[in-house]
């Protein structure tokens, strides 16, 4: 990864490592997130958590995972490595997309923004109605 | 402090419709909507590329300069999206994509159903791709990739 991600934007802004593998939970989430002042990286697998943290581990604050990650290491093992191996970053870990969309109304509470821009539940229910297929 | 009830508000994609806005007019109130979900007026760019050392740097640079980003790291992925409600209106593809399709083909796949969506495909300068593409071969600056999404860019 490039400085870049050190470099662009607002220093003061908490990096929060968002690591969910699909697709559309993962835009529809760190795009609430961001909408609250963080600045989000997203991993599509914990693979891709581990190279971003390798990278840039220092400057991560929050690590968000999303615990039904396909592949070697899952959700749950990931969260541990990082709590191991990081202390200095605050490891959250979700099952569900409910539990995902509660968790990112909690960090918008406490996040630079200080508002939240919709409920949980409608961040869940706007993620259902992403999935359905255009009619026209 | 007065608050009104708006009877029927419906979101069609881009367009908000407020009907029967009940107790506002007369009161001099206000009606806040909140377009967050849709983030309307940001234009929106989904970026596919297969690592995370190529996709979060370069999304971030498009999201400081004023874009909305969607980042896939598959083809499959970067389907799913352009088949949801998603608002796109660019995709950014990087020929280092793995799965059953590549980003050039994902590319080529969306310029023919997606007429009106912009296109770019990076690329090493050697790839074999076809020519009506706008492409950016790597090494590149990313000002190029803005220069090349911006509206005043021929080609789409």
């Amino acid at each position: 990864m490039s400085p870049e991600l050190a470099s662009a934007g607002n220093e003061e802004r908490p990096i929060l490592l968002f690591v969910e593998h699909d697709a559309l939970e993962r835009a529809a989430i760190a795009g609430y997130l961001r909408e609250c002042g963080y600045r989000v990286v997203e991993a599509v697998s914990a693979e891709e958590a581990q190279a971003a943290l390798r990278e840039h581990g220092a400057q991560i604050d929050i690590a968000f995972i999303a615990a039904d990650l396909p592949g070697e290491v899952d959700g749950f093992s990931l969260a541990k490595e990082i709590q191991a191996r990081a202390a200095g970053i605050k490891v959250l870990l979700a099952a569900t997309v409910e539990r995902a969309a509660k968790l990112a109304s909690q960090l918008c509470e406490g996040g630079p923004h200080l508002r939240k821009p919709y409920e949980p539940q409608a961040l869940v229910d706007w993620i259902k109605r992403l999935r359905i297929p255009k009619t026209d | 402090m007065a608050s009104c009830l708006a009877n029927s508000v419906s979101i069609h994609g881009r367009r908000t419709k407020i009907a029967e806005v009940a107790g506002c007019q007369s009161k001099g109130g206000t009606v806040e909507i909140s377009t967050s979900l849709a983030q309307d007026s940001v234009p929106s760019i989904l970026f596919v590329a297969g690592s995370i050392e190529t996709r979060a740097p370069l999304a971030e640079f498009l999201r400081t300069n004023g874009y909305q980003v969607f980042e896939s790291a598959t083809a499959d992925e970067a389907l799913e999206l352009l088949n949801s409600r998603l608002e796109i209106d660019a995709l950014v593809a990087d020929d280092q994509v793995t799965g059953s399709m590549g980003g050039l083909a994902l590319a080529d796949w969306v310029r023919k159903t997606r007429p009106s969506m912009r296109v770019l495909v990076i690329a090493d300068d050697a790839d074999e791709s076809d020519k009506n593409a706008i492409r950016l071969t790597r090494p590149f600056h990313h000002d190029a990739l803005l220069a090349l999404l911006s509206p005043s860019t021929p080609g789409a």
